[in-house]
Parts: C-alpha cells; sequence; structure tokens
C-alpha cells in the first residue's frame, strides 16, 4: 500500500472577532508547468531560482495589442521599449513581430542598434542623450524626442555643425485627470510650452519634426486618461497644419497601460481592474478619430507599451529555504528569490504559487526573501499553503522591469531561460559567477597581499 | 509526559474549543491525528512511528514539524507537562 | 393566487451595530405577498449573525472577499448554484458590486439573475466623481477631491475650510477639523479600503436620505424619503421617520430620469439651513434602513427580485408618512455546534 503525503501539522485560531481580511479561505491553485514544462525540471536543470520567459506568451499578448490597435485604426506601429525587459532574446522577439526599437539612454541605444535595429527605427526618448549619442541618432536618421529646451538647442546647434536635418518629435506632458501629472518629461500642454517647442522647431528650418509624443504615466488603470491625452496631442497637429502646413509622420501615446498584477494598497485585484488593449485601444483611437485631424492625413499612431506586453510572460521559479514561527505565532515562509530579483514586490502584491499539489489549507505567511536585510518581504500576509523545505514556488507576472532592475547582492543573479514556441527552455541569460562579478575590479598594489 | 489541557474540546473535524478561554481553533488532518495520539498517551516515539507508517515522511522532517506543532500548542496554551524537553 | 417560488442568494448578513442590509431586505422579501422565498445567505465572518437566523435565512456559505477577485467568487457561486439552484443573486455590500458586475455575463448563463446598475452608472456615482456628477446631472454637492497621500492634500488644503470629511472608497467617513485629524483619518481609512482618499467640503445642515429603485429605464419604481431621527457614534440611525416631501423625491426623479438607475439606491442628502439639498453621497444598493419603506409600503426588495426575473412591476404609489422605526438589539443564543460547522467546512 501506497504511504500518504505528508502535510505539515498546524493549529490556528478561528477567527471570532474582528473582520478578517481573508472570508474564506481561497485555494491557490498550484502552477507546475510553464507552457508544458515542468518547473521542478527546469529547476533541477537549471538552478534555483530561476527567470523563465515565455516566447509563446510574449507573441500571443503582443499579437493580441496589435490586433486592437490595428482593428481600429489604419496606420499602427509598436515600438518596444527596452528599459522593460532589454535582454537581447526578449528585444529580438518584439522585433521579429515588427515592433521598432524606443530606448532611453545611449547603452540602450547601443544595444539596439547591436541587435540589428536599423537606425532610422530607433525611437530615443529620455532627459539623458549626451552630445555623443545626439551626434549617433541624427546620423543613423533615428527619431529623436526632444524632452527640453536645452537638448533642443543642442540638436539645432548639431544640426548646424554636422549639416545634417535631425528627426525630431516633441514630448509633451499634459493634465489627463490623473494624479501624479508626469510634468517632469516634456513640455507642458497646458501652459503653452509644449506650443512654444513646436514653433521653436519649426523656426530653426534644420529640424524635421515629424512627431508629438506623449507618455502620461505608469500602471494606468484609466482608459479616460488616454482618450484625452490623444485628443490634446491631435489638437496640437491640427494647429500644426494650420499654421505651418506640416502633417505629421505619427503621434506617440507612449505607454503605461497597466499589466494584471496587483498595485499593493488596491483593494480589487489586477486581474479584476486592469482594462484589456481592447479598452486602452478604443479610448486612444477614438480620441484620435473624433479630433480635427483630416481623415486622409492620419498620422501613424505609434505606441511604446511595455510592461503590459511582457509582464504575463515573466515567471520566478524557486525553492523554499525554511519555515519558521515569529513571535506572534505567525509563519514566516522563507525563499531563496528576495527584493533584490524582484524589484516589483516593493509595489506589487504578486500572485505566488505553489509548483506541487498541496492540500487546502492556508495559513496566514509572510513570505520572506534569502537576504540578510528586513526590508526583504516578498509579500506581506497572505493566506498560503503549507509548504516545506525544500518545496518549490513560482511567482507570476514578473516579466516586466525585474530583469533590467534587479540588484547583485550578496550572491548572484540567476540564469534566465526562455521557453521556445514549443515550451523548450533556451539559457538565455547565464548566472553570474565570481569572475563575472571579479572583473569588473581592480586592485591597487599595495592592497593585493595581506598577512593574518 | 505531553497532555492536552483538561478544558479543551476536540470534535472530529479538528475544530478545537477551550473552555477556559473561549477560544476557539482548526486543526489540519495531520494536526488532529498528532493532537488524538497525544490524548491517547503516546509519547513521541509512539507518534512518530504511526505517522512513519501511514505517511511519506522521514523521521527527521517529522521531528522537525512535530517539534514545531508542539510549540505552537503550548503558544496556544493547548497543552502542558514537558515532554521530551 | 399562488405565490412564485423563488431562491434568493444575499450577503450582508451583519445585523450588528453598524448593520449592512441583509437581513432588513430579507424581511422584506419573507413577508411578500406574491413570493415564496427560499434565502440563502452569504457571509464573510463566522459571525455575522445572519448566519445563525434560521427563521429569515435558510441556509448560509461562507464566500472569499471580493478583493480575492471575479475566479474566486465565481467559482464558489458556482458551487453554491450546483446545491440550491439560486435564481436571483443580490449584493448588499458596496464593495461586492464591482465583483458581481463583472461577473454578471458569466452569472447569468448559469441562470442567476441580477438587477444592478450598469459599471458606467456605478462608476461615475463614486465620491471621488461627485463634483463631476453634480455638474452632468444638475445636481448641488459639496466642493470636493481626491488625494493619494497627506501630501497631496497639503497641496490643495487651501481650497477647503475646517472642518472637513474625509472619507473612504467604499465606506467610512469621518469629520476633522484639523490637519492632524485629516491625517489620522486618512491613515486609518486607507489602511481598511486603500485609496484614493476623498476629501470633502462639510455641509452643515439636517441628514436626510431617500431609498429607491430604478428600472433601468429612467422610471422610479419606489422611493421614500426618511430622516434620521437619532444617529449612533457610527453614524448609522438609530432611529428614523418618513417625510413628506416634494424636493427630495423630485432630485430622485431627476437623477434617475437622467441616469436610468437600475437597481437600489440609497441618496444621502443634506438639507441646510437656508433649504437648499446637497447630495452628499450616492450608495448603489439598498440600504440597511430599507426595512421602513416595506413597512410604509413600498416593498422595494420584493420588486427588486419581481425585476431581477424579469416581471413588470407597476410603480408603488404613496407611502405612509410619519411610519417610524427604532433599532434594538437582541441577544440570540447560538449553538456552538453551529459555529464550529461555519468556521470549519464553510456552510450551515
Amino acid at each position: 500500500m501506497s504511504k500518504l503525503t505528508f502535510e505539515r501539522p498546524i493549529i490556528q485560531r478561528v477567527n471570532a472577532g474582528l473582520p478578517s481580511k481573508y472570508g474564506i479561505p481561497r485555494r491557490l491553485e498550484p502552477i507546475s508547468h510553464i507552457d508544458g514544462s515542468s518547473i521542478r525540471s527546469l529547476l533541477e536543470e537549471f538552478g534555483s531560482p530561476l527567470f523563465v520567459l515565455s516566447e509563446q506568451t510574449i507573441r500571443k499578448t503582443y499579437r493580441e495589442a496589435y490586433r486592437a490597435f490595428s482593428s481600429r485604426y489604419p496606420n499602427v506601429q509598436f515600438s518596444w521599449s527596452y528599459k522593460t525587459n532589454y535582454l537581447n532574446a526578449v528585444c529580438n522577439i518584439f522585433h521579429q513581430e515588427g515592433a521598432w526599437a524606443e530606448v532611453v539612454s545611449g547603452f540602450e541605444y547601443h544595444k539596439a542598434l547591436e541587435n540589428g535595429v536599423p537606425g532610422e527605427l530607433i525611437i530615443f526618448n529620455g532627459p539623458d542623450k549626451s552630445i555623443e549619442d545626439l551626434k549617433l541618432a541624427i546620423s543613423n536618421n533615428s527619431l529623436i524626442h526632444i524632452d527640453h529646451f536645452d537638448e533642443l538647442y543642442d540638436i539645432i546647434h548639431l544640426s548646424r555643425e554636422m549639416n545634417e536635418r535631425p528627426k525630431v518629435a516633441i514630448r509633451v506632458n499634459m493634465d489627463v485627470g490623473i494624479y501624479p501629472i508626469w510634468d517632469r518629461f516634456g513640455f507642458n500642454y497646458e501652459n503653452g510650452e509644449a506650443w512654444d517647442a513646436i514653433n521653436r522647431v519649426m523656426a530653426s528650418k534644420t529640424l524635421d519634426l515629424i512627431g508629438l509624443h506623449t507618455h502620461i504615466g505608469t500602471y494606468i488603470l484609466s482608459t479616460e486618461a488616454y482618450r484625452i491625452a490623444a485628443g490634446k496631442l491631435a489638437s496640437l497637429a491640427v494647429k500644426l497644419e494650420k499654421k505651418y502646413g506640416l502633417a505629421l509622420k505619427y503621434i506617440d501615446m507612449g505607454g503605461g497601460f497597466a499589466s494584471k498584477n496587483t498595485l499593493r494598497g488596491a483593494y480589487y485585484p489586477g486581474t479584476d481592474t486592469a482594462p484589456s488593449f481592447d479598452d486602452f485601444a478604443e479610448a486612444i483611437t477614438s480620441g484620435l478619430m473624433s479630433s480635427e485631424i483630416k481623415p486622409d492625413h492620419l498620422p501613424m499612431l505609434v505606441l511604446e507599451t511595455g510592461r503590459a506586453l511582457i509582464d504575463e510572460a515573466g515567471y520566478l521559479a524557486g525553492t523554499v529555504l525554511a519555515t519558521k514561527r515569529l513571535s506572534d505565532g505567525r509563519r514566516a515562509t522563507i525563499i531563496d528569490a528576495g527584493v533584490n530579483l524582484l524589484f516589483t514586490s516593493f509595489w506589487y502584491d504578486h500572485d505566488i504559487r505553489p509548483v506541487e499539489i498541496v492540500s487546502d489549507q492556508t495559513e496566514d505567511t509572510t513570505l520572506y526573501g534569502p537576504l540578510c536585510m528586513n526590508i526583504d518581504v516578498v509579500r506581506g500576509n497572505l493566506m498560503f499553503p503549507l509548504l516545506k523545505k525544500g518545496d518549490h514556488y513560482v511567482i507570476r507576472r514578473v516579466g516586466a522591469y525585474n530583469n533590467t532592475q534587479w540588484l547583485q547582492f550578496i550572491t548572484f543573479r540567476p540564469n534566465v531561460v526562455m521557453l521556445d514556441m514549443k515550451g523548450k527552455p533556451h539559457l538565455i541569460r547565464r548566472r553570474e559567477s565570481l569572475e563575472t562579478i571579479n572583473s569588473q575590479e581592480e586592485i591597487p598594489d599595495h592592497l593585493k597581499n595581506f598577512n593574518l | 509526559m505531553l497532555k492536552i489541557k483538561n478544558n479543551i474540546a476536540i470534535s472530529d473535524s479538528g475544530f478545537v474549543f477551550d473552555a477556559r478561554t473561549g477560544d476557539s481553533f482548526t486543526l489540519n488532518t495531520t494536526g488532529l491525528e498528532i493532537v488524538q495520539l497525544i490524548k491517547e498517551g503516546k509519547d513521541y516515539q509512539g507518534v512518530l512511528q504511526v505517522f512513519l507508517d501511514k505517511y511519506e515522511v522521514d523521521p527527521e522532517s517529522f521531528e522537525r514539524y512535530y517539534l514545531d506543532f508542539v510549540a505552537t500548542l503550548k503558544h496556544m496554551n493547548l497543552i502542558e507537562g514537558n515532554g521530551e524537553d | 393566487m399562488e405565490k412564485i417560488k423563488v431562491t434568493v442568494a444575499l450577503s450582508g448578513l451583519n445585523n450588528i451595530d453598524s448593520p449592512g442590509p441583509g437581513i432588513p431586505v430579507i424581511r422584506g422579501l419573507k413577508e411578500s405577498r406574491v413570493l415564496d422565498v427560499r434565502v440563502v445567505g452569504l457571509a464573510y465572518e463566522n459571525l455575522e449573525p445572519g448566519i445563525y437566523m434560521h427563521d429569515l435565512v435558510d441556509k448560509t456559505y461562507k464566500v472569499p472577499y471580493p478583493s480575492d477577485g471575479v475566479e474566486p467568487f465565481l467559482d464558489r457561486i458556482r458551487y453554491i448554484h450546483q446545491v440550491e439552484n439560486i435564481q436571483v443573486l443580490v449584493p448588499n455590500f458596496d464593495s461586492e458590486l464591482f465583483t458581481v458586475m463583472k461577473s454578471e455575463k458569466v452569472l447569468h448563463e448559469l441562470g442567476i439573475n441580477t438587477f444592478l446598475p450598469t459599471l458606467q452608472q456605478f462608476e461615475e456615482r463614486h465620491k471621488s466623481n461627485l463634483p463631476e456628477y453634480g455638474k452632468k446631472y444638475g445636481v448641488k454637492v459639496p466642493y470636493s477631491d481626491t488625494v493619494a497621500s497627506i501630501h497631496d492634500f497639503l497641496k490643495i488644503q487651501d481650497q477647503f475650510e475646517y472642518p472637513v470629511v474625509v472619507k473612504g472608497k467604499f465606506y467610512d467617513a469621518y469629520i476633522a477639523y484639523d490637519l492632524e485629524q485629516v491625517s489620522i483619518y486618512f491613515h486609518k481609512i486607507a489602511a481598511k479600503w486603500g485609496l484614493p482618499i476623498v476629501i470633502q467640503e462639510f455641509v452643515r445642515g439636517t441628514e436626510v436620505n431617500v431609498v429607491a429603485l430604478g428600472d433601468g429605464r429612467g422610471n422610479v419604481v419606489g422611493a421614500v424619503p426618511m430622516r434620521k431621527t437619532y444617529i449612533t457614534d457610527k453614524g448609522k440611525g438609530w432611529g428614523g421617520i418618513t417625510l413628506q416631501d416634494q424636493d427630495m423625491m423630485d432630485l430622485t426623479q431627476k437623477i434617475f430620469s437622467q441616469t436610468h438607475w437600475r437597481g437600489g439606491m440609497e441618496l444621502e442628502l443634506i438639507r441646510t439651513k437656508s433649504n437648499e439639498l446637497y447630495m452628499i453621497e450616492i450608495n448603489p444598493r439598498l440600504p440597511a434602513w430599507v426595512y421602513l419603506a416595506v413597512a410604509a409600503g413600498q416593498n422595494l426588495p420584493e420588486a427588486l427580485v419581481l425585476l431581477a426575473l424579469g416581471k413588470e412591476v407597476n410603480p408603488f404609489e404613496g407611502y405612509e408618512v410619519g411610519k417610524m422605526f427604532i433599532r434594538y438589539s437582541y441577544d440570540m443564543i447560538c449553538d456552538l455546534k453551529e459555529f464550529e460547522h461555519f468556521s470549519t467546512r464553510g456552510e450551515v
């Protein structure tokens, strides 16, 4: 006779006082496989913890987003936001799907070039472009989105010096009824600064103004805000055409679409509240179509959404290191991935699941990472199944920002694998080693030796 | 020897009622089994044997979770005695 | 006439000092002359009194919180539906409405009827949208603004005069007399109901309320105005009395005919000294004092269930003016076995 699976014995106080957060304990369905590939075997092969990215999900999500916009608007172009995830394998999937590159630094710009993106299909955003960066971007005919007047004057100056016509767009910030207003990037719409910048570009006669750009914020749940933003950019475009007879090549609505992750402090889960691509597309395209832009002059619609395209495709799998009781009797579970790998745990209540089948029993648990630091809390107070040392977990929706913002701290950043369309794993970023870290260091001669 | 306190009622569903404090608790299946075995007067070796026969568990892991569980019972004031300590 | 047999599932069984509307709604249903109702209670906590009130609630099931999301909610409803064959679902908490509205299509496919406002109607009456709502429908509302931090409030502080009302997204409202109190209530509410927090101008006057039911086509099926004659320290009515007030009825009519509100609603109004009516809040469901309307001649819970079932309902004509309610508490004796059963198995 085969023996039964052993579950940790537990006892819990029945809540008979103030309302608890939990209602009926919710069963967390285990996730044992990603795209048909067993998480447990992936961990055995590639080590724990492990980032896993799904090519299937990336392509599916991209096509869904593209369909939502292109079925409503004649000319749509996505541009992959490198800062969201610039692992080359990830970028190249988006490029294969037809997305341009959107970069915000010289480093990202070179990354895109090395990936083989033609210079004229790279959008160069952000407040930090060095003169060298600008020169390169100008000679490559890249699309430079101007963030402030200092940069505008630099570009005018360079255009004369290099005798080139840089292709530029003006980044506009505006009040779209949401908080906070991202007024630190670009030129303000309401106070007329954006219009001034446009006039300045036109007056220079050496720049080609080809687009207008806005990026209203991040993790935006309100589609209405995008409708307003599209309307405001459209009105600038109309004004521009009236005054200068110039029809813009594109309007870039940026990104900021919420993913299905749940923000800390939100009452409802992100899976319920995040608008769909169709919702965002409806708001943006109707904002443009109902403007006074002439129907035969409708500019290309550029989108730079990052988070909503990649978050869902990323998983972080790993192993339980220990479980212990805190002084007040609550359970603490320590896992092998901390906040240094999962930066987003500072603002999300991540969806964390067991990998192996567990019973329906759950207990009030805090999930700690392995760092020797008090801030290393991956999830506070959640009802979690009774995992034991050596059991596995998987954290969902970690594709955005973690592989670009992770920190190397006390140990190495782990392997990243991508599951191809058939679910077969490919290593796309090697785990760091002592050598990786040490190779960047220099030791002055007088510090090379010591006697203990 | 561990002993479940006198005023503790335990039902087959794993519901525990402490008549002295009015608190109630729930046990999962393995928790309930251990409590019942302790109630029957089994010492650690006795409980261990039952679990090794019935469950997929090694003695080392079991000891760890058993001691943790018993400590929780103590924390909740449900048992007395110093057992194997 | 034979009564229509119907199984209704509803929540809000927390008939405590700050009561949910569940038990009053059930009383209305149980007294119906056309409906023979089996009541399936949905509860979140082991100690919601309704669970143990077997003369009113036939069976109660524990359900997951709306904050867990649509899927866990639907999973549980599917299970309950299998056993009970629910025909009508009446959510009685504000915080449930979003989840139930999101699930409406699936519920209808299962054969579970609801009678709820549309998502758009629901969203636009949010406390944080009240100023726009007032402008759009020509209703007087107090000045208010939404803040996500105390820092936000400092920036707009000049627009307000103390005292101000600090309000949560779903529930809770406190009157704050200085910045320190704003800060205390801000954190207290944010911890429980999340962000944002609404800061509202405090309008001096008498609070009056209307309970009403709209058919979704712009008609008021029934409406009863009331004044709370005594308010507890939790801001709940201890006693109340029905009023005869044409202004309140006109305002209700105006809102319903423009918004085409579907389902139950409670209008919270302030009548100022100069006899102006300010709307301070719209609650998107029947309130806990709805039984006063039943007693005054308008069985709104019954009408709501009939509408959910797709029946034609004639608008109520009139109600008894000067009908009073006095709330009282009562120590019900319960069996530990039942408590055990509910807390371990989630149903009783």
